[in-house]
Parts: C-alpha cells; structure tokens; sequence
C-alpha cells in the first residue's frame, strides 16, 4: 500500500552504549545482579566456610580442609613458611585479607577490594584501546620488575662491585641474590591464594559491570563445581574412606520452622542460595543481552524514540518479572518442600482410618524420597496452573483499564 | 516451544534433584528443585503474536536505484501483553537496507502501536514483494518461545532505470526521421479542437461540451483532431547469453535501461510504441501511446529474465504482419549466439523498415567478471566487428556499446557511422 511514510525521528535519549549503561533500568539490573552475588558468596561461606568440628589433631588445633575459606589457607601458608623463618608474617597485612576473623568478617575486605578491582577494569575497558594496552603492558612490566627487578639490580651491582662474574644463586650470603625473590613470590601467593578462593566474585562482578557473558559464566561455573565437590568429598560413603574433614550439611530436614512454619530452618539457607544463584545468572546475563541487541541496532534506530520506547518497555518488564517470578519461584520451591507435610496434614483429616494410619506412619513419605517426590508433585500442579488461571488476561486487563481511568492513554 | 535453556534447566534440575537424593545432599536437590520450579512459574508467562500490521510503503512502482520507505504499525490488539516480541520484516534479498533496520524486539501492552521504519535502496529491476513478517515471542528469560508468520504482503514493481536520449536523438543523421505528432483532419483522440458532436452514451464526461449544453439544452461534446504518431517498435533479446557479465552490468540490464528510455522518449513525443522480447518465447506488447502503455512497457521490461535461445528471425517472422510500413525498429541485442540476425536485419531493410541495432559488447561485459587473454579477446572483438559491419552492410545503423558509454553517448554513434 503506498502513502506517506514519515522517516525516522530522532529523540533526546538513544540507545548508544554510553546512555544505556547510565539508565537506571540497567543499573538497577546490574546492582540485582551485583547484590546477589555478594549475597551469594556471604552465605556460601557461613554455610560451606568452616570444618567438621571433630576435624583437628592431637593437640585440638584445626586441620586445614578444603572449605570455601582463604584464611584457613592463608594461615597453613604462613605455619609452613614460619617453619623455616620463626615469626614469619605474610607481607599482607591481616585487615586486607580478612585473616584473624571469624564469620563473615573474613569476607568482607577481601569483597571491597575484588570490588576495587572490577571498578578499576571497567574503567581502563572504557579507555581508547591504546593507552588500555599501554597500562597493562605497564602493570605487567611492573609485576614483573617487582618479582625480578631487585635481583637483576642487586646481582648485576654484586658482580660489578666484586669485579667477578658468579650465578645469583650461592651458598655465600652476600653472593646469594635470589633470595630477594622471597618477598614478592609470597606476596604473589597470598594474592593468589585470596583470588583463587573468591573466583566466582572477581569474575562474576567483572561479568556484570565489564558485560562479559564469560566471565559470568566462569563465575557461576566455579560456583556450582565448588558445590559439587563440597557435595562428593562429604558425602558419607567418601568420607569413610577419604575424610577430608568438611562439614556435612545435616542429612534430615530439621523440624524447626521459620517465616510462619513455610519453611525448615535447615533449608532455609540453602534455598536462599538456589535464589540468589538464579537471580544473580539471570539479572546478569539479562543486562548483557540486552545492551548487545541496542549496541547491533544501526546509528539511526539508536537514536529513534520508538526503538527507545520499546527497549525501555522491555526493561521494564524484565524487572517487573524479576522482583514477581523469583517471589513465585521462592514461594513455590518453599511450598513443594513443605509439601509432604501438607499431604500428611490432609491424610489426618480422614480420620483415623486403617489407610490414614499407615500413610501418616510412611517413612518413605517422610524422608528424603517422599519430600522430593511430593515436591515434584506439586511443581507439575503449578505448570498445570496456567491452563485455569488466565493471569496474564487478568494482568492485561488492568493494564488497559488503569491507564483510562487515570485519564492517560496508551501509547 | 522449549528454548536450549529450558532443556537445559529442566535436564539438570532432574539430575541436581537426582544426584542430591543419591548423595544425600539437600543443597542439590534444593537447587535442582528451584531449577525446575523457576521453569514452572515461567511456564505461565506466554508472549502472543495476535498484532495489527499495517505495512505502508513510499511507492508501488519506483525506478531502479530508487529508495523505498517502508512503515510498518504493529498493534496489539490482544487484552494482554506481547512479551518479549521479535518482529522481522520479510525483504528481498535484491534490496539492500539504507538505513533503519527492519528488526525490532518489542513488548507492547494491551491495545498499544508502535512503528518500524526503514529505506530500501532497490538496485535491481524486477517484481518483488515485501513480506511475510516474522515473529518471534519469548519470556523475559528465554525459557520458551514461538516463531510464527504473519502473511501480510506488499508488492512492488522497480522499473529499469531511464535516461534522457533526447539529445541523442535529435543529433542523430535524420533529425526528421521521427515525425512526432502531426495533426490530421479526421476525428479521433488528439489535442487540437476538431467539433460539436451530440453526445451518445459511453462519451466520457470530461469531454462535455458545459457551454454548449446550456446554450442549446441538449449535451454536447467536444470532438478533437486525431493526431498522427510513428510506430516504433522496440525487439529486445532477453535470451541466456544475454546474462553475460555481472549482475548489474549485462547487455539485458542495459538492454532494459535502453528501452525504457526509448520508449520514455517517443511516448512523450506522442508516439506509439511496441516492444517485443524474446527468450525462450515471443512476449509482444502491441504498438501504443500514452501514459499506460508507458507503465506496460516498464512493466513488462521489469520481468525480463535471461532465459532461451530463440532466434531473432523467428520473431521478426511471427511479428512481421504486426509492423507499420516503414517503421523504425530497434533491435537491442548482444547478437552473440544468433546467426539469424543478419537475414532477419536484411528481410527487414527490404521491406522498408529504418533498423537500428543497438548492441551491448557482451566480450567487454565478460571482460568485467572473467580474465580473457589480450589475443583472444582480440579475436573477439574482431569477430563481433565484422559482425557489426556485416549489419551495417544490410542498411542497419549499428551502435556498438560499450559498458562504460552512456546511453545517450552510444546512441550519438548513429550520426558518426
């Protein structure tokens, strides 16, 4: 059909990256993102950051076990190094690496620094490509001089001042320049030791703020392999012949109840990290497919308002979606975990029939087979849902409506 | 339909929930639990495709090299949101995108439009059609999605390009040899006044004579002076070899250039013009004037493809009843391949017919895509000149063209030859 086509306008806001990573649809995102994580983290160490407590030697101090806690490592690090060197301290001080705390206070530094840190590596990928090449080449040339500088210099002003040409490496004291190599190789290791152990934060806020699907998915990866392996080395029949000395999450759901009896306060923690898991995969990744869709549209749809218009309906909707569904999602995995209960519950009201009986005394309904499979029971029941309950009918309803009665149109 | 994400989640939830009931781990399960209740809940959020769309473009018909505008309203008519809605509209791949784009992801409310808009540049002649649109609906997390189809199309015509010849042609050796409109004294469609005649059903009313009709009280009409006009007849070779060169540079795509412009040029001096192409069969468009038979012509130059081998005596037989007595005749062929071309030329000088052939050098259009050694395209070109000359020799005036000529230049070669 011919007629008069107007050609694109173009509006005050645009989609260029630059706008975007300002709009407060992206930075609300990315802070969920952000916030989770470090959520994620803090809980993963109060649940997964400590011992079996039976797990010390014979004079009742704490083994070292591969917990989700760098101190324990910093400190086996520094007990092999005060071995050789008595009174040896690591070259980082104690308040930057969290070493000496307990509970979450040995996070908290070592978080702000990995925060530093990304704050530091979004800025320089702001950069012209050029003077980002220039800096790295200068941080790596002076991590390099740093390790090695000391030697060369000392050795090279050795020889000189000793008018003999000799190896950096001697028994002679004065003749034995590697030595200065201690104070930096330590230092290396501690940082090492520290970043190791807080992977999935340094790269997940990398992956959040620098938008790199990969670094997130390193962080989720490293993650869910710690989990995994935590899972295997506790598991019983593994640890019958290979303890490594990890406490064990506790093998039945306990029956104290929290926020009105909906969910066991032994779940509770590992529910909350399933969330934050989710939330933190899906609000990150999200930030990014969304930035890469406005960054491929050409130079002219960036700047038309309609393209505008609907990229900020669709971050809308997203963090609409994120704050309900991940409330349904909690819900939903709290009621399917209590479940069983509920079924026992509902068995108890027939009476006190032969049938009822034997239900409510069913052990397989009340250990761990009977909870997953009640709680499987259910989430089929919810998937079900959406062909009675026609929510999103509803919800359009009010969408048309509202706007007339509070006298605006729709678009 | 389930996205690769959903399968995936779903397949490691079961196998999180699984392992962690063979481990006697509460930590998987829970997390394989909340897996496979995040794709529960999300299973109630569904993106639909029941839109309005409207695609309204700038022309039905433009010129090769032209820019198209193209809009396209999209409503949601449904009484609930889109989701996540990828619209793609459907184009030709002849066309090339000049600026917009026409993608756009959307979420639209109840009742709420929203507009794309973008230029084609259209660089090659031929029927087209814009459509079906594509979309493509998923939820916030790309768990599920749908694609679907809406058949709306738009049709378009790109018309070969035209150039100005009347220069050429009014230096050519015979500047009289087109007479243009001349006016006879005989009743008929023209211009000039020829008399009042009572008006019979079927007269069209713009001719009614108003004056007339209230001074004597009975309708009248105003009949005009036929005017004379020449038949031109235009036989263009639309056969396979004519295909030789690169996609916008061929002796057909300048073949259709050629015409249009020729016909362009004697419908606006009045004159009727006919055009025959010829592939595997004859396709001819009877002689003509005026501003219809111009958009036939251009129509049907559009839809010339490179295709058969007849032979140009064949269609000068088929059509030799058809033509005016001593009407000019345009042959625009590379004349490769043809070894009818020289009887059909002389069958065609012997009955009085001006012939001028216009050939594009298909050698220098192959040149363009090919390497041909320096001595066999000597050979070539000597060959194709004797063939010119052997033309030439029948009476034809023969325009050799050359890619880099323009049209106007080449048809200035009638004059020197």
């Amino acid at each position: 059909m011919a007629g008069e086509v107007e050609l694109q306008e173009e509006g005050t806001r645009t989609l260029h990256l630059k706008m975007l990573r300002k709009q407060w649809q992206v930075v609300a995102l990315q802070v969920i993102a952000t916030l989770s994580l470090l959520w994620l983290f803090l809980q993963l160490g109060s649940t997964f950051g400590s011992c079996d407590p039976s797990h010390v030697n014979s004079e009742g101090g704490a083994i070292w076990c591969p917990a989700l806690d760098h101190t324990m490592s910093l400190d086996l690090f520094q007990a092999i190094l005060a071995n050789e060197v008595p009174g040896y301290d690591l070259p980082l001080p104690d308040f930057f690496t969290g070493q000496g705390n307990e509970g979450p206070g040995r996070y908290y530094v070592p978080l702000l620094l990995c925060a530093v840190l990304t704050a530091g590596w979004v800025f320089l990928n702001l950069q012209a490509p050029r003077l980002r090449r220039k800096v790295m080449l200068g941080v790596l040339v002076g991590l390099i001089l740093f390790l090695a500088g000391r030697m060369l210099i000392g050795w090279f002003f050795g020889m000189l001042f000793s008018w003999d040409l000799y190896w950096p490496i001697s028994a002679d004291g004065s003749r034995n320049h590697a030595q200065t190599l201690v104070y930096p190789l330590v230092l290396y290791t501690q940082i090492f030791i520290v970043a190791f152990y807080l992977t999935p934060v340094w790269t997940g806020l990398m992956g959040i703020w620098g938008l790199s699907k990969r670094m997130i998915g390193w962080s989720l990866g490293t993650t869910l392999v710690y989990l995994g392996l935590h899972a295997l080395l506790s598991f019983e029949a593994v640890t019958v012949y290979f303890d490594m000395g990890l406490r064990q999450l506790p093998p039945q759901i306990s029956d104290q109840m929290i926020l009105g009896g909906m969910v066991s306060a032994s779940i509770w923690p590992l529910l909350i990290m399933a969330m934050l898991l989710l939330i933190y995969s899906e609000s990150g990744f999200a930030v990014i497919r969304h930035l890469e869709y406005a960054f491929r549209l050409p130079e002219s749809c960036k700047k038309d308002p309609e393209y505008v218009r609907q990229f900020d309906n669709l971050l809308n909707n997203h963090l609409i979606h994120t704050v309900s569904i991940f409330l349904g999602v909690a819900l939903c995995a709290m009621l399917a975990l209590n479940f069983d209960d509920f079924l026992l519950g509902l068995v108890s009201v027939f009476g006190s029939s032969q049938w009822s009986g034997q239900v409510q005394e069913s052990l397989e309904l009340q250990l761990t087979y009977g909870k997953v499979i009640s709680a499987m029971l259910l989430l089929i029941f919810v998937a079900g849902l959406r062909f009675v309950v026609p929510w999103q009918r509803m919800m359009g309803l009010v969408e048309t409506y509202l706007p007339q009665l509070t006298g605006r149109q729709g678009e | 339909m389930w996205t690769r994400k959903a399968a995936l989640m779903l397949t490691s939830g079961i196998a999180l929930v699984l392992i962690g009931m063979m481990i006697s781990n509460f930590q998987l399960m829970v997390i394989g639990i909340s897996f496979i209740a995040f794709l529960a809940i999300n299973s109630w959020v569904t993106g639909h495709g029941e839109l309005d769309i409207v695609r309204t473009l700038s022309a039905d018909n433009l010129y090769k090299g032209d820019d198209l505008y193209v809009e396209l309203a999209i409503t949601n008519k449904a009484r609930r949101r889109t989701q996540m809605l990828e619209v793609f509209d459907n184009v030709p791949h002849e066309m090339k995108m000049k600026s917009g784009l026409n993608y756009m992801r959307i979420n639209l409310g109840p009742g709420q439009t929203t507009r794309i808009r973008y230029v084609l540049r259209c660089p090659l002649r031929g029927h087209f059609s814009l459509g079906p649109i594509s979309l493509r609906h998923r939820n916030s997390f790309n768990l599920f999605s749908e694609e679907m189809f809406i058949d709306h199309r738009s049709d378009i015509i790109v018309f070969p390009q035209v150039r100005d010849v009347e220069e050429a042609m009014v230096r050519s050796r015979t500047p009289k040899m087109y007479t243009g409109a001349t006016t006879l004294r005989t009743p008929g469609p023209g211009t000039e006044f020829y008399s009042l005649r009572e008006y019979v059903p079927g007269d069209p009313f713009k001719n009614i004579n108003w004056k007339a009709y209230a001074r004597t009280g009975e309708l009248m009409v105003n009949e005009k002076c036929r005017d004379a006009v020449t038949d031109v007849f235009i036989l263009l070779d639309s056969r396979d070899v004519s295909r030789i060169g690169t996609v916008l540079k061929n002796p057909l795509e300048m073949g259709t250039v050629a015409s249009a412009s020729l016909a362009s040029y004697f419908i606006q001096r009045r004159d009727s013009v006919a055009l025959a192409v010829y592939d595997e069969r004859l396709s001819y468009l009877p002689a003509d004037g005026g501003d219809k038979q111009y958009f036939k012509i251009l129509s049907s130059l559009a839809g010339v493809a490179p295709k058969g081998n007849m032979p140009l005596q064949a269609v000068t037989n088929a059509l030799a009843p058809r033509f005016s007595r001593g009407s000019p005749v345009f042959i625009i062929s590379s004349l490769e391949g043809d070894g009818t071309v020289p009887h059909a030329v002389r069958d065609l000088t012997g009955r009085g017919h001006e012939i001028i052939v216009l050939s594009p050098s298909s050698i220098d259009y192959e040149r363009l895509v090919s390497r041909i050694p320096r001595m066999s395209y000597e050979v070539m070109k000597l060959e194709r000149q004797n063939r010119l000359t052997a033309l030439a020799g029948f009476g034809a005036r023969v325009i050799d063209w050359m890619p880099d000529v323009e049209l106007s230049q080449a048809l200035l070669q009638v004059k020197m030859m």
